[in-house]
């Protein structure tokens, strides 16, 4: 398999993202920290070995803050390595210029939002308590009910990680993926996705037992009894939108959340 | 037996060594567990790439005797991996409950030659196939040396019968080094026992050349492995690289440039 070995900076023309900030967008912070890694190796700038130990081939200029930082890191396992740069500032500074471009949501108004609805949830349940006193009518109840539903329904929208123009970028550079552009079908996918029904990582020409250690990672995530979502200082997670669902925080602190 | 061009296998470069196109590898023992072989070694033997395990912890130069759990971890790894021969150095690593964590170089008495007999028949004794030793590079000569370097090694041939893997890059530091005559050197040992032959990089500071098997090979070094080469085929020669590993395609061409040298 040829790799690209650069792409266009800007590969959705739409929006003018970057392929790390398209897979922040798409998996969150570990998704962003597998492009970087995967633009270095398809550069031939960095070698994964069988068991998934990253190093550095040769010294290069590295493209992006978060290419900087992975060849920082090195040499060091696949799946920490991902996970170390999934906590880095880089990826926080990633965040916030997708949040000022209104592709993502910061966590603070995300937090905001999740708080109201709590309050609109907790309304809700005190008009309950007032209708079974028959202190007020059934039907303000009812009407109060509807309201709280209605507002806990959009809030839930106004939550997600991703804005609507967020979504939409993943969702149209979803259709532009190949497998000659090994940055953006990881962006979109991630190393533990599967493309053109093969594993992600296989196309990018990782071996099975490097791509473990990312398996690895993700489930000692899970029983830490953490969730995956906002981890890393960042509160955006998940692709939301390209699913036609709510956000899945697939991608959690090392990335992997392949679909 | 004829192994032909091989590198060293590290962790680092498993999948790079794999695509190369090596006719056998080379395995730091102490790096590798017999009862859980890297995929990558187990895939190379499935290929029919010999793999021959190399040591360099026995420290048969020592005045200790020499550890019997090192030389059955060697023994049980040439087992594993059907290894033709063994190897470690001409050197000692450890002394009064120390590590030095280098190849250190013997005094090239007789006293010491009958230590370094001893220990190798010992560890001959226990090893289930042939043991070659290597040459090391040295940064200093102890002083009241009776033998030269290639009288050392002719000598400890004919008492033990071992063979000889002969580091080009080592002899190479040392000419630099030291001042050791290279074609004197390889008139003196028994070529006909010559396992295979080491070539490495390695780099000048400060006026002292370092064989540090990070660098690329010298053309200097290469010449050595000419002038070997103009006294007997090798039936094998390594490229060993240890650190900063280069591209794959600079690999191949430092194993296209040692195919050169051998014809």
């Amino acid at each position: 398999m040829v790799a690209a070995s650069r792409v266009s900076a800007a590969v959705n023309p739409a929006v003018g993202l970057r392929a790390e900030e398209l897979g922040f967008l798409a998996g969150g912070p570990g998704r962003a920290a597998e492009v970087a890694v995967v633009s270095l190796l398809a550069s031939r700038s960095v070698r994964v070995s069988r068991e998934g130990l990253v190093s550095p081939v040769r010294q290069v200029v590295p493209g992006t803050p978060l290419e900087a930082l992975v060849l920082r890191s090195l040499p060091r396992p696949l799946g920490e390595l991902v996970a170390a740069v999934a906590r880095g500032p880089e990826v926080g500074s990633l965040r916030r210029g997708l949040v000022e471009r209104g592709l993502a949501r910061s966590a603070a108004v995300r937090s905001a939002v999740a708080a109201v609805r709590v309050l609109v949830l907790v309304d809700a349940f005190v008009l309950f308590v007032l209708a079974m006193a028959d202190v007020v009518a059934p039907w303000v109840f009812f009407a109060g009910l509807i309201a709280s539903l209605t507002a806990v329904v959009v809030l839930g929208r106004v939550a997600r990680p991703l804005t609507a123009s967020g979504r939409a970028a993943v969702r149209w550079s979803r259709g532009s993926v190949t497998t000659r552009d090994w940055r953006v079908l990881v962006a979109c996918h991630g190393l533990l996705g599967r493309y053109g029904g093969r594993p992600v990582w296989e196309v990018v020409g990782i071996a099975r037992t490097a791509s473990a250690t990312l398996k690895r990672r993700r489930a000692a995530n899970r029983s830490g009894g953490g969730s995956s979502c906002g981890g890393c200082g960042s509160s955006s997670d998940g692709g939301s939108s390209c699913g036609g669902g709510d956000s899945s925080c697939g991608g959690g602190c090392g990335g992997g959340g392949g679909d | 037996m004829k192994l032909g061009v091989g590198i060293g296998w590290r962790a680092e470069i498993d999948l790079t060594v794999e695509r190369l196109d090596v006719d056998f590898v080379e395995v730091v023992a102490e790096n590798l567990h017999v009862g859980h072989l890297p995929e990558s070694v187990l895939l190379l033997r499935e290929r029919g790439v010999p793999v021959l395990p190399h040591a360099v912890s026995l420290s048969l130069g020592g005045a200790e005797p020499v550890d019997p759990r090192r030389v059955a971890h060697l023994g049980a790894l040439a087992e594993a991996l059907d290894a033709p021969f063994v190897s470690d150095h001409v050197c000692f690593v450890r002394a009064g409950g120390l590590d030095s964590g280098h190849l250190m170089p013997l005094p090239r008495t007789r006293d010491a030659l009958d230590v370094l007999v001893a220990n190798v028949r010992s560890a001959q004794a226990d090893l289930p196939v042939p043991l070659a030793l290597e040459n090391v590079a040295a940064l200093l000569e102890w002083p009241d040396g009776e033998l030269t370097e290639g009288e050392f090694l002719a000598e400890l041939v004919e008492r033990t019968g071992c063979l000889l893997l002969v580091d080009v890059a080592n002899l190479y530091a040392n000419a630099r080094n030291l001042g050791t005559d290279v074609d004197r050197f390889l008139d003196e040992i028994p070529l006909e026992r010559l396992a295979y032959v080491h070539v490495a990089g390695g780099v000048e500071h400060q006026g002292v050349y370092h064989d540090t098997h990070a660098h690329a090979v010298l053309p200097e070094v290469l010449d050595v492995l000419a002038r070997l080469r103009e006294r007997v085929d090798p039936p094998g020669v390594l490229l060993e690289r240890d650190d900063d590993y280069p591209s794959d395609a600079d690999l191949a061409g430092e194993l296209a440039a040692i195919r050169a040298v051998l014809g």
